[in-house]
């Protein structure tokens, strides 16, 4: 600042208008400053009587000097909460402390109303230290304590709708956790609970669930038809969720019936074909594949006849490592098509071969860092490696294997493995 | 993800329908509708151009036996045209190979 003729003696002098105004100000007397100050003042004996009290203090209560001075102690001008609280703590705390700040009391007016205000008060004392009277600042807190209380509610609200937000979690958790419970248990009722003990055959099975939120689309089954023969059956059909399943449970039921009265995968198949048509329409086609099978007991092997429609080839795993596809290409869809054409296959089961069956969520894997395409391939290779092998081991070895494909496995997956005992010389039936 | 793109074309023989993108759950719907809005008449040929299809999962096929089935009952027939590898082994897996005609180039 280099102002011409501005200085510290002279503050705004060099601003016109404003040297009018500091005039006023030096003017204003130490009375009239006291008097109309913008708080309240008042002085009181170390009873609390009011000795004085100025104009701006009075205006709030609304009485006059004469009322006040000698006649009033502070306490008379608080309500009566406040006159208790200053007996037991202020005017105490006071005494000790010789100074207590921004205290909030409420006054009570000449017209009954309350006046919220915030007290300051000092006890002056004598040169030797006695006690003399005490002077109090009164600052109107109308304002303030509008704002704290507006503070206060605005805490409130948000407090509760913190709590209405926990609770429309903890609500939607709990909606999350029962519908999963309910698909869990859906999907349970599409599958068997547990395979039927076959005597002297050996199975296993898994069922992969991609996701907890949806119904699978994969289904198999496993059930005796007479002494001697077995039928069995695996698929996917298309799409998830509950029209999935829905479709699954008519498919489910459509073949067992089926496989009740004719022991021919094939016409199975075709009895599939014929009610999915049925049921869905040519606009919203619905269909499954599906490898369906009957096997039979003929002396120390089973014989097994299957058909496939769409559905990846089933392998057998032979004792000696041997992995054989059986061929059942140009089988397709179920039940998107009246002309469909199922493909048979046949194949006998030695001890110590075993028969696999999937849904293409384990083939259409994908794996390494380019995500590629498990494949067929890939799976011969790992079921080979495995050999000599039994139902459950072989199962136990998919579902690692499953495991070690993390989110390349995005569908679901289903297994069924078929298996006579090895011949071993120990005993029967010890290698599964 | 490659949003799922069709465009229509008259042809000698009948329509055709580019289709490119990718083919699954939500877009399947796009291309039933697209395949239903086109005006087929008996004796004519819905060519599907499916040389720019980057992914078609199964709700894919089931987009594809729709529209042959529309196709179909409108006694048109149905051409798919430059069928990329990973569809082509879908379809030769469920069978559908025998099904559709399939051609390299139209």
């Amino acid at each position: 600042m280099n102002r011409p003729g501005g200085g510290p003696e002279e503050p705004g002098a060099g601003l016109p208008g404003t040297h009018a105004a500091f005039t006023a100000l030096l003017e204003d007397s130490a009375e009239e400053l006291y008097e109309s100050a913008p708080c309240g003042y008042l002085s009181t004996l170390l009873d609390g009587t009011i000795a004085k009290i100025n104009a701006t203090l009075l205006g709030w209560l609304g009485l006059s000097r004469g009322e006040v001075v000698g006649r009033m102690r502070f306490s008379d001008l608080l309500t009566v909460g406040g006159k208790l609280y200053h007996e037991t703590h202020f005017a105490p705390l006071l005494r000790i402390q010789g100074h207590l700040n921004g205290i909030a009391l409420d006054l009570r007016t000449a017209t009954g109303s309350r006046l919220p205000v915030l007290v300051t008060s000092t006890l002056k004392r004598s040169q030797d230290g006695e006690p003399l009277l005490i002077r109090t600042t009164v600052f109107d807190a109308t304002e303030r304590r509008a704002y704290e209380q507006e503070l206060l509610r605005a805490r409130r609200a948000a407090e509760e709708a913190r709590r209405a937000a926990e609770e429309a979690r903890r609500q939607a958790e709990a909606d999350r956790e029962r519908l999963c419970q309910t698909l869990a248990v859906l999907q349970h009722s599409l599958l068997p609970e547990t395979l039927p003990d076959i005597p002297g055959v050996r199975t296993a099975c898994h069922y992969h669930t991609a996701s907890t939120m949806q119904l699978g689309g994969d289904f198999y089954d496993l059930f005796e038809l007479d002494d001697r023969r077995t039928a069995f059956f695996l698929g996917d059909v298309c799409g998830k969720g509950p029209q999935a399943a829905a479709l699954t449970s008519l498919t489910r039921y459509t073949l067992r019936t089926a496989l009740l009265h004719d022991v021919d995968p094939v016409a199975n198949l075709g009895t599939l074909n014929t009610v999915l048509l049925d049921r869905y329409t040519g606009d919203d086609p619905r269909y499954c594949t599906a490898a369906v099978g009957v096997m039979e007991r003929v002396g120390d092997t089973l014989e097994v006849r299957l058909a496939s429609g769409g559905h990846p080839p089933a392998l057998v795993i032979r004792v000696d490592g041997r992995v054989e596809t059986l061929d059942t290409r140009g089988g397709m869809l179920v039940g998107a098509l009246p002309a469909a054409r199922f493909v048979p296959a046949r194949t006998t089961l030695r001890p110590g071969d075993t028969l696999l069956l999937y849904t293409d969520g384990l083939t259409e894997a994908r794996v390494g860092p380019h995500r590629e395409l498990y494949g067929d391939e890939a799976l011969v290779s790992f079921a080979a490696g495995l050999a000599p092998t039994g139902p459950h081991r072989l199962v136990e070895a998919l579902k690692d294997l499953l495991r070690g494909f993390g989110d390349g496995l995005d569908d679901d997956t289903a297994l069924l493995a078929i298996g006579l005992p090895a011949r071993t010389d120990t005993g029967p039936g010890i290698a599964t | 993800m490659t949003p799922l793109t069709i465009k229509e074309s008259p042809t000698s023989t009948g329509i055709a329908l580019e289709v490119a993108g990718d083919l699954d759950y939500t877009s399947a719907p796009q291309l039933r509708q697209a395949a239903h809005t086109t005006v087929l008449s008996s004796g004519r040929r819905l060519t599907m151009d499916l040389g720019g299809l980057e992914f078609c999962d199964s709700s894919g096929i089931t987009a594809l036996i729709a529209v042959r089935n529309h196709a179909v009952s409108a006694g048109a027939e149905v051409l798919l045209v430059a069928v990329p590898a990973h569809l082509r082994r879908l379809l030769d897996l469920t069978g559908l190979d025998q099904v559709f005609d399939m051609r390299e180039s139209p």
